[in-house]
């Protein structure tokens, strides 16, 4: 059983893998918004924690992975919304969620919770995109 | 240009590969054929290409032509691919749509926008989760970007183009200040939009169209043209 890191450091440096083949830009190489969207079914954006597992280990998980970009806890908790329905600011928030159960145990893996789905609220779910995306960092991948 | 000149700029110019010949049957039989004809692409020898087509006439093709052809068929055909190709209907109309546009233009990042937009088309066996976006989707993106580069007087400035995990089709204009994003989706229940964002606020757009889109470029470039990444 994995202990859970409680709160997640603010300097914690986190992975996020993009499996989307076109969520990464021609030009630059960098993550596009899409790549931060919450899937209804998510309760969060999966990240994994550098300090708990490498880069390798993490797209050794997947069967494809087409980029990897790192994102710093302390900023993405700056990144804050406004609700659509009561006008109160909510800032994300970093869960460490460690994977025990299943026969991928992954002991890194984190949520970026408080991301708002686009069916409930589509221009705040845009804006988080777009933060996260322009704080995004290229992470060099396994076989580069 | 005519095609009895085609061989002679093949051997003159470094640009031209064997390739080309597949992306000049393209656009010569898309305009020359009924629509009733549809082309079909065949890969053989690793590299080469050959379009069956029928009924070859002679036209008159800027150069342009090849390099956007060009380069929307390597988003869509692999070369090592040994299995014919039938490209989708958004696939070709788009190519016409850009022909009778672009012809003899200047239009480069017009170009460019739309074969990554093509390249959407290209699914991916090992990416399973990878969402094609429909073909209405596709052509309604083409048309309204097509549409907008007629009511500015400037290029249209390059945009990234990717695919969500719905397979909504996103061109996107991204500065450090100023974001634009039309979002054409797959699903035919859902609606178009336009998101805008820079440091005083950030809203949804749902009247889509060509000058609107226009008047974002616009408003996108008036304050931020030194801030683009």
């Amino acid at each position: 059983m994995t202990e859970r890191l409680d709160p997640v450091p603010c300097e914690e440096l986190l992975h996020r893998l993009l499996r989307n083949k076109t969520h990464v830009d021609a030009g630059s190489g960098k993550a596009l918004p899409a790549a931060f969207h919450r899937r209804p079914t998510e309760s969060g954006l999966s990240v994994d924690l550098k300090s708990l597992r490498t880069v390798e280990e993490s797209c050794s998980s997947l069967r494809k992975v087409f980029g990897v970009v790192s994102l710093h806890t302390g900023s993405v908790r700056d990144v804050s919304t406004v609700q659509g329905t009561t006008g109160e600011r909510i800032n994300l928030e970093v869960v460490h969620d460690p994977v025990d159960h299943t026969d991928k145990p992954n002991p890194a893996h984190t949520l970026i919770c408080k991301v708002p789905l686009r069916e409930e609220n589509l221009a705040g779910a845009e804006h988080v995109a777009r933060m996260l995306s322009l704080q995004a960092r290229k992470v060099a991948m396994p076989r580069e | 240009m005519m095609v009895s000149e085609y061989s002679a700029l093949s051997t003159s110019t470094s640009f031209i590969s064997p390739i080309d010949t597949t992306a000049f049957w393209l656009i010569f039989a898309r305009a020359q054929l009924s629509e009733k004809s549809e082309p079909t692409f065949s890969c053989f020898e690793g590299e080469m290409l050959k379009m069956d087509i029928a009924g070859n006439k002679e036209t008159e093709l800027p150069v342009g032509t090849f390099q956007f052809v060009i380069e929307s068929l390597k988003h869509v055909v692999t070369s090592d691919s040994d299995k014919s190709f039938t490209p989708p209907e958004s696939f070709t109309t788009t190519l016409l749509k850009w022909h009778d546009h672009c012809s003899g233009k200047r239009e480069q990042t017009l170009t460019d926008i739309l074969s990554r937009l093509l390249g959407l088309l290209q699914s991916d066996p090992e990416d399973d989760e990878y969402v094609v976006p429909s073909d209405a989707a596709v052509s309604r993106t083409s048309d309204i970007l097509i549409g907008a580069s007629t009511f500015r007087e400037r290029e249209i400035p390059l945009a990234a183009v990717s695919a969500s995990d719905e397979g909504d089709v996103r061109t996107e204009w991204l500065g450090e200040k100023k974001q634009i994003s039309l979002v054409v989706p797959s699903n035919e229940e859902h609606r178009a939009y336009i998101f805008h964002e820079d440091q005083d606020g950030y809203g949804i757009e749902w009247n889509v169209s060509s000058d609107v889109l226009a008047k974002f470029l616009d408003w996108f470039e008036s304050k931020s043209q030194s801030e683009w990444t």
